[in-house]
């Protein structure tokens, strides 16, 4: 489908679907959902314009995914705003670091939710990882809490990452797996290049990509508008 | 073909419970380590080309030499550990003795079906290809047709036997189960093929894509025909089945046989279908891996660098940014919907899935009343409303007599009519708060006498006959 004109592609019945969804956060890539991403595709040319009024971008990737992110100088952001929590930019990463492992081909890219964890504990330790859950402060160690608490904190992250078109999730109880979509490949960014890390950081800062440091654990990801 | 049906073992167990109890009392279980695994692999691969189909004491020992010799073992001597293994293989009841020469003599050895199955599954040459496919479906196909041949003329019982029965329950079903076999003997080859692409790329990378762009290419390309001959073929043998169903009056047996043989002809379709779905599925990561992992990455430093950034976040902690629009702003509070109620159904009515006893609510006071309204005036060929629900429920809350008010002059006024002007009717005070309009209403006779027999009356069948001064 070619469209002509803004009023083409909002009259498509597919524009309030990719609309809600792309206002929502959604990363929306062919692999999430195949008719939307052509449409959006199509369409980009005369969105671009309709969603700058709006002071967000409506960016593209080489993965073949699009997503909506606010101006950097937009204040406040008419579409307001999110920063990822800790847990779900771990949880994104770890991601990405499995799909990138060729092991997880043989099983179709489907993800056991215990190996990720498993991953992270890994790269980081027991005690590095439980940094990022919310902890009460009190005196001593219980080690069933936190391990309560870091499967809460894990799980609430896949909700959200799910929420956001990174990944599906397939499956009930122990035997769910995570099937990571093209988006997830968006926790990559700052590695994409060979330049220092720092220096990627800062390039996406100033592109509005990204945002320096991390809610506090006990807050759920979102930002009051300025 | 001609059988003797007595020479036939009695039936198998039919239900699955009946074949776990048989098992679990036969006390059978087998221990079979990767030394023993080995040696038995080496026995059948002896007697495939032996003419005898016995071993000596000699050969088995013969057989079991390279055994030792991989497994490395300094404990035992080899002619002990040789007797050793085959006396634990006896008593598993994996090798057979069977000259039957006691003690006297070494003796001889067979694998018994038992062993000559763990050996089978052991076997590479056991995958479906597209030729040995399309030969055991033509051979399956060959046999139905000669079946519907029988069937079509077969009179006697021993003719159903042996042109029918036998050559469905046994021949095919064995020619299936083969198929089933080999699909599952290429499952473990697929399975062993993506672990070696896998380890193919990760130790040799941007190298190793062409080689396994074509390993890849094959084997989708392999379960594609092979998915093409099974829909064909079982396609045509489930026409054939259906036509044989048309016999299946003529014998008890027919149709069980025949639904047994569906079924196993749609797990080998849908072991097709399903494998090719799953390979497509690995076939299209695959040719995305490869182009937007190893292509753009060819020195593989991705994930290394992923794994840093990873293990360096709680230092430099960041976040991904996208939209959240706030919320609506709700002006009223929101209620919660309240907890669910778990009821719980009793198993009969579950197992039963419908209601066995229907049973009528008790009417309640105002119905009672309601009726018994309606019945005096019917009866008495007049009524004072208001006078009459005094007297009929003399106890009733405000509320009662409010919903009795409501609800009975509807009712009466279907068989009785008022001679005076409806404003001329005094208004009388029922208690502290409520007031009603008197209406005093005869009967209309012609009419009640022309429907007497089409009325129906809430709930008269149930009530007594209402005397002035009963009180519901």
């Amino acid at each position: 489908m070619i469209y002509q004109s803004l009023e083409q592609v909002i009259s498509d019945p597919l524009f309030p679907r990719a609309d809600l969804q792309l206002r929502a956060g959604k990363h929306i890539g062919a692999d999430y959902d195949a008719a939307l991403f052509d449409f959006l595709t199509a369409a980009k040319p005369h969105l671009d314009s309709f969603y700058g009024r709006y002071e967000v971008s409506l960016l593209t990737r080489e993965e073949a995914y699009f997503y909506l992110v606010p101006d950097r100088l937009a204040i406040p952001p008419p579409l307001g705003q999110r920063r990822l929590s800790a847990m779900d930019m771990l949880v994104g990463q770890a991601l990405v670091l499995m799909r990138l492992d060729p092991k997880w081909l043989e099983t179709n890219l489907c993800i056991p939710e215990k190996a990720v964890l498993t991953l992270l504990e890994q790269l980081l330790g027991e005690e590095g990882l439980l940094r990022f859950i919310p902890r009460p402060r009190r005196r001593g160690k219980d080690v069933d809490q936190d391990a309560r608490k870091l499967r809460e904190t894990f799980a609430t992250s896949l909700r959200s990452l799910e929420r956001q078109g990174f990944i599906k999730r397939e499956g009930r109880a122990d035997a769910t797996v995570i099937r990571p979509l093209r988006a997830v490949m968006r926790f990559a960014d700052p590695v994409r290049t060979s330049a220092d890390l720092e220096a990627a950081l800062q390039s996406l800062i100033a592109q509005g990509q990204i945002a320096d440091g991390t809610d506090d654990p006990d807050a759920d990801g979102r930002e009051e508008p300025r | 073909m001609r059988v003797d049906p007595s020479s036939d073992p009695p039936d198998a167990p039919v239900s699955v419970a009946e074949v776990v109890a048989e098992a679990w009392h036969a006390n059978f279980t087998l221990d079979l380590d990767r030394e023993e695994a080995a040696f038995l692999a080496g026995l059948h691969a002896y007697l495939l080309d032996a003419v005898e189909p016995s071993l000596d004491g000699e050969t088995l020992r013969r057989i079991f030499a390279p055994v030792y010799e991989l497994a490395q073992v300094d404990s035992e001597t080899e002619a002990q550990r040789a007797t050793n293994m085959i006396a634990r293989l006896k008593a598993q009841g994996i090798l057979l003795r069977t000259d039957g020469a006691g003690l006297a003599s070494e003796g001889e050895f067979s694998l018994s079906p038992l062993g000559l199955a763990l050996a089978r599954s052991m076997e590479k040459d056991r995958e479906l290809t597209k030729r040995n496919l399309s030969f055991m479906l033509m051979n399956i196909r060959t046999v139905v047709a000669e079946i519907l041949r029988g069937a079509a003329s077969a009179n006697a019982e021993e003719d159903w036997e042996s042109r029918v029965i036998w050559p469905l329950r046994d021949i095919v079903a064995e020619m299936i189960r083969l198929v089933d076999q080999r699909q599952r003997g290429l499952d473990l080859a697929h399975k062993a093929l993506r672990k070696e692409i896998t380890e193919l790329v990760d130790s040799e990378w941007a190298e190793a894509i062409d080689r396994c762009v074509a390993m890849i290419d094959r084997v989708h390309r392999t379960l594609r025909e092979l998915n093409e001959i099974l829909s064909e073929h079982v396609q045509h043998l489930e026409t054939q089945l259906f036509e044989l169903a048309a016999y299946s009056g003529k014998h008890a047996d027919l149709p069980r046989l025949l639904d047994r043989t569906r079924n196993q002809l749609g797990r080998l379709a849908l072991w097709g279908h399903q494998r090719y779905e799953d390979w497509s599925g690995y076939y299209r990561n695959a040719q995305i891996y490869i182009r937007d992992v190893v292509r753009t990455d060819p020195d593989n430093l991705l994930r290394s660098r992923l794994s840093e950034q990873i293990r360096r976040f709680q230092n430099r902690p960041f976040g991904l940014l996208a939209v959240a629009p706030e919320p609506f702003l709700h002006l009223r509070d929101v209620t919660r919907p309240s907890a669910s109620v778990v009821i719980t159904v009793p198993d009969e009515v579950l197992a039963n899935r419908t209601l066995t006893e229907r049973v009528q609510p008790c009417p309640d006071e105002i119905e009672l009343a309601v009726a018994a309204l309606v019945e005096r005036l019917r009866h008495d060929g007049r009524i004072d409303i208001v006078a009459a629900v005094r007297d009929i429920a003399p106890d009733f809350t405000e509320n009662a007599y409010f919903q009795l008010l409501m609800r009975v002059t509807p009712e009466l006024l279907k068989f009785g009519m008022t001679t005076r002007d409806m404003l001329e009717q005094a208004w009388v005070k029922l208690s502290e708060h409520l007031h009603a309009q008197t209406l005093d209403l005869h009967l209309r006779l012609v009419a009640a006498q022309a429907d007497n027999d089409a009325l129906e009356l809430p709930f008269t069948p149930s009530l007594p006959v209402h005397d002035e001064g009963h009180q519901p």
